[in-house]
């Protein structure tokens, strides 16, 4: 079971029971296999979370003892800060090691940078790599958990439960929301992410974007289907008619190698999310970015910073759902410690209880 | 005269059409036939092959041997055990190593190195162009007086068609097939495995088969419209 966690600097104790039990999942790399149960798991977990965020000293030991590496090899700044909150606010000491200026620069490989940082005392790896699969070379080798904080344009599972907690926030459910990603899907880690995430709560998902900057499988017509359980649409303004959710994505430019787009302005005119594109959605509909935004290119400002933006609440509730997920991992790592199940070996300093 | 007998094993030799639990008499390190389990006979030597299969040695085409250049990879030596712990008893040896294959004396170097190592028959490619750059054409005619088996820029394709044309036309002198590495790198764009689903699953850079279909279908042309020896390395689906 997940114990109760805070008998902190108040007095006051703070059950963070899940409301439904976490599988004991030691690492989080993707959402991929992650049930309807389980995300609701973290979101409640999450919204305790949230409680200790809105008090005076928004601070408590659950993780008191444990270190948290931050292992960044590709520049964040949200990301990473929201983690290294979403840890302190958990009592846990945060270490944040990025590749320039470690040993990275003198070549030392991805594993033994890894096996030296548990050797350390490290007791959750927070991982951002450039590479596609980096977090699950390292999942693989450790006996402590992993958390993938973006992984080459493969997956994000942390932005994709906080844009789910967002919506469930604005909506109260997810089921049968109709959530419209555009922008160049086939470089996004978070549209992947969130592919899995929101259908896996009900929403109806469409992808929208050019095609060159589409996933090969969503132009393919010879039977091989799109991993994900999603629609595709190449004209956004047939597409954002009625949505609920309008996600535009970074338009990537260090990542237009080729000529997948004529110009930032070709873009900007037929998938950019202005005003007027806007009033096409439903009336109620909220605007999310994942961020950083190019303003006037994906996304105009009035429409960023607009009565329908949630992009605030976004970064706000990454906060709390970075703390849920360091939380369930570590408290998945102690229970399989005391052997009930064995994704992960027993860490030395993980044996027994989240302290309570 | 030496005679070995191999007992028990299933011996698999499609140019014999066996596939059959018998064994295998060999005298001289020639095969000298097939006795029943229960022949009787006295041998210098028996081996207990149950639960193996005994096979003609398998050939391998194409491999990499590193050496020279990529020692920390692979040896020839360190190559050749893991072909016959493997039951290959004749490799190929691609040409890219550092420096790469261009002469006879390239040639001569794998041979020796070889035959110090003492397992199984190595037999070298050379390059098509010096040093795989697609500018000038090895002398491919000296290389297979010394033993090259084949000629190709393994591991780089010949882009320019007109190099892989006359690479083809002198294959009428040394009468040798040129392997070409069929990838057109920018259809392949860096890809690092196939295009599709499980490349969009993964997040990974997909090439889709065009890249390599492009380039076999150039070739077929070439082999079309003039006479040569060539082989694709990777036949198209």
């Amino acid at each position: 079971m997940i114990g109760a966690v805070d008998r902190g600097d108040t007095g006051r104790s703070h059950s963070v029971e899940a409301a439904v039990p976490w599988v004991g999942r030691g690492h989080v790399l993707d959402l991929d296999d992650f049930s309807h149960q389980e995300l609701e798991s973290v979101f409640n977990t999450a919204d305790r979370m949230r409680e200790i965020l809105a008090r005076p000293v928004p601070r408590v030991p659950s993780l008191r003892g444990r270190s948290v590496v931050n292992l960044f090899y590709e520049p964040s700044t949200r990301t990473r800060v929201s983690f290294e909150l979403a840890a302190k606010s958990l009592g846990a000491d945060v270490v944040n090691v990025s590749a320039s200026g470690s040993s990275v620069e003198k070549g030392e490989t991805l594993l033994d940078t890894v096996r030296t940082l548990r050797a350390l005392g490290a007791n959750v790896l927070v991982v951002r790599h450039k590479e596609s699969g980096a977090p699950y070379t390292i999942a693989k080798q450790m006996d402590i958990p992993v958390v993938n904080a973006g992984d080459g344009t493969h997956a994000h599972p942390t932005q994709a439960l906080l844009d789910a907690y967002t919506i469930r926030d604005h909506f109260g459910c997810i089921e049968g929301l109709r959530v419209l990603i555009v922008g160049d899907i086939a470089h996004s880690r978070v549209a992947r992410s969130d592919a899995w995430g929101l259908t896996a709560l009900g929403a109806d998902v469409v992808f929208c974007g050019p095609p060159n900057l589409l996933p090969a499988t969503a132009l393919k017509d010879d039977g091989e289907c799109m991993p994900w359980p999603v629609r595709v649409d190449f004209d956004l303004d047939h597409a954002i008619e009625n949505v609920d959710v309008v996600m535009p994505l970074r338009v990537q430019l260090e990542r237009q190698e080729g000529n997948r787009l004529a110009s930032l302005r070709e873009y900007a005119r037929d998938f950019g999310i202005t005003r007027a594109r806007l009033a096409r959605a439903a009336s109620r509909a909220i605007v999310m970015h994942p961020g950083p935004m190019n303003e006037g290119v994906e996304i105009d400002a009035d429409v960023a910073h607009g009565g329908q933006s949630v992009v605030q609440q976004q970064v706000t509730n990454g906060v709390a759902i970075r703390m849920a997920v360091l939380y369930l991992v570590v408290a998945a790592a102690a229970q399989n410690s005391n052997g009930h199940k064995t994704p992960l070996v027993p860490a030395p300093g993980l044996s027994g209880k989240v302290p309570v | 005269m030496t005679s070995i007998r191999i007992r028990n094993g299933r011996v698999i030799d499609p140019s014999q059409r066996r596939y059959e639990v018998v064994d295998l008499v060999i005298v001289d390190g020639h095969v000298d036939g097939y006795i029943g389990q229960e022949a009787q006979g006295s041998f210098d030597r028996e081996i207990d092959a149950a639960g193996m299969v005994v096979s003609p040695g398998f050939v391998d085409l194409h491999c990499h041997l590193r050496e020279p250049g990529f020692e920390d990879k692979e040896t020839i030596a360190t190559g050749a055990m893991a072909a016959v712990a493997g039951g290959f008893t004749t490799i190929c040896c691609m040409p890219n190593t550092n420096p790469t294959i261009d002469t006879a004396n390239d040639i001569a170097f794998v041979f020796a190195a070889a035959r110090r190592a003492g397992l199984a028959r190595v037999l070298p490619l050379g390059t098509v162009t010096r040093g795989e750059l697609g500018r000038e054409l090895s002398d491919a005619t000296e290389m297979a007086a010394a033993g090259a088996v084949a000629f190709s820029d393994d591991g780089r394709p010949i882009w320019d068609g007109r190099m892989m044309r006359y690479a083809l036309t002198n294959s009428l002198r040394h009468h040798k097939p040129i392997v070409n590495h069929c990838e057109d790198p920018v259809i392949a764009d860096g890809g690092v495995m196939n295009e599709g689903r499980i490349s969009d699953l993964l997040g990974l850079k997909g090439q889709p088969p065009a890249a390599e279909e492009v380039m076999v279908a150039r070739d077929i042309e070439l082999c079309c419209a003039w006479p040569s020896a060539t082989d694709l390395p990777y036949p198209p689906r």
